[in-house]
């Protein structure tokens, strides 16, 4: 009898014991995914910390369209080159690209040519956030690649060199993240807007809720604008289960993608045959 | 019993909570998304490249030579998180294809969910119901 008693007691101890142990790792391994992936929160809203993985939320095309028509801020020739973008590129007309119109079947449609900062966040197409003292890295999905926001007080360079996606300082302003960029080439389309190199693009980050991330736009160019223009809020939904994984644009799959399926799609080509893409 | 039930519940939470996001490319506006169609046939491709993946399948005919047919999904990044891998599908595969057809009346259009013959369980677009 005695030794059964010791018998339980012993197999009791070790099965406490192993229990600690299992949980002791499922804690840890709880605790570091959720810390990577913002649920330490713990459904809370942590002033200043905006790390995570984003993307926008459906209806995003009408909430970044750009309050003010553009001819009451372009300058003349800022407003021919919008006026000479193909209808679907349009973000600014509802039956352009924004407004849910479709530019299947037109080669541009699908060039991986068309790079710009603020598609890159809008779109929908996962972003990371990843936030240190100094820096604050946005990793786009899209092209597998970065923006770096600074935010160690430094201000913006006097003459930055020209680059797609421009050179950006962040502070804080309350619960705001305000990121004013400088720097972009000439060549990109910011919301859908012509510049030149002197646009000055400022975003405004505000989380009002655990799972939202608002962004509102300004921008001005005293070489293309005659005033600011304004467009948001957008919102972002927070995906604390998502990682980015790899989506460079490639114009040979863009291509084959066109050849399959847009131009039988859209009745330009026979029907789709066996051609293969290439492995 | 009560496992199974609160298995399917939490099932069908986390179904009602997948993402259903709008394409990036383009629009859906050429695909007739009234109508819905399904084909039985024979995987030849499974294409797991940007900037959408699309499944090849050729359909059997009463008379003549299997008709080919593709459709487009969503991106490979979309399609991982939701369960799916680049070998989901494989030539030789024989499964039902669920799909809004191409208003151009060609053998194309954009997926809708993928019904194996051997039992496996359905994958769906995430993008498309």
């Amino acid at each position: 009898m005695r030794s059964r008693i010791w018998s339980c007691i012993v197999v009791s101890g070790g099965l406490m014991a192993f229990s600690c142990v299992v949980f002791a790792q499922t804690d840890t391994k709880t605790a570091a995914k959720e810390i990577y992936s913002g649920k330490h929160h713990e459904g809370t809203v942590q002033s200043h910390d905006l790390s995570g993985v984003w993307m926008a939320s459906a209806g995003f095309e009408s909430a970044a369209r750009i309050h003010e028509a553009p001819n009451t801020f372009l300058q003349p020739w800022a407003l021919a080159k919008l006026n000479a973008e193909p209808i679907y590129l349009r973000k600014d007309l509802p039956e352009g690209h924004a407004g849910g119109g479709t530019g299947l079947g037109v080669v541009r449609d699908i060039s991986c040519s068309q790079i710009s900062l603020t598609d890159f966040i809008i779109k929908q197409k996962p972003i990371e956030i990843v936030q240190t003292p100094q820096r604050i890295f946005m990793f786009f999905e899209y092209e597998h690649t970065y923006r770096e926001i600074w935010i160690d007080g430094r201000e913006l360079p006097k003459d930055p060199d020209p680059s797609y996606f421009g050179t950006s300082v962040g502070r804080w302003e309350g619960d705001t993240l305000v990121v004013e960029s400088i720097g972009f080439n000439d060549k990109t389309l910011l919301d859908g807007m012509p510049h030149s190199d002197a646009i000055h693009l400022v975003e405004r980050y505000r989380r009002p809720d655990l799972d939202t991330l608002e962004l509102t736009l300004t921008a001005d160019d005293y070489k293309a604008y005659t005033r600011p223009w304004t467009a948001g809020p957008v919102r972002l939904a927070w995906h604390p289960d998502w990682n980015l994984v790899e989506a460079f644009c490639i114009q040979d799959d863009n291509s084959n993608f066109k050849k399959l399926i847009v131009d039988p799609a859209v009745g330009q080509s026979k029907q789709p045959g066996s051609t293969k893409l290439p492995k | 019993m009560r496992g199974s039930l609160a298995a399917a519940l939490c099932l069908a939470f986390g179904v009602w909570l997948l993402p259903i996001p709008l394409p990036a490319h383009h629009g859906t506006a050429v695909y007739d998304t009234s109508k819905s169609l399904e084909m039985q046939g024979t995987v030849v491709a499974f294409n797991w490249v940007n900037p959408h993946a699309s499944i090849e399948w050729e359909v059997k005919t009463e008379k003549g030579a299997p008709k080919h047919w593709i459709v487009e999904l969503t991106s490979p990044g979309m399609l991982t998180r939701s369960g799916w891998h680049h070998d989901s599908l494989k030539p030789g595969d024989e499964v039902t294809i669920y799909f809004h057809p191409a208003k151009s009346g060609s053998r194309s259009g954009i997926f809708q969910r993928v019904v194996f013959a051997d039992g496996r369980p359905d994958l769906i677009d995430p993008r498309v119901q």
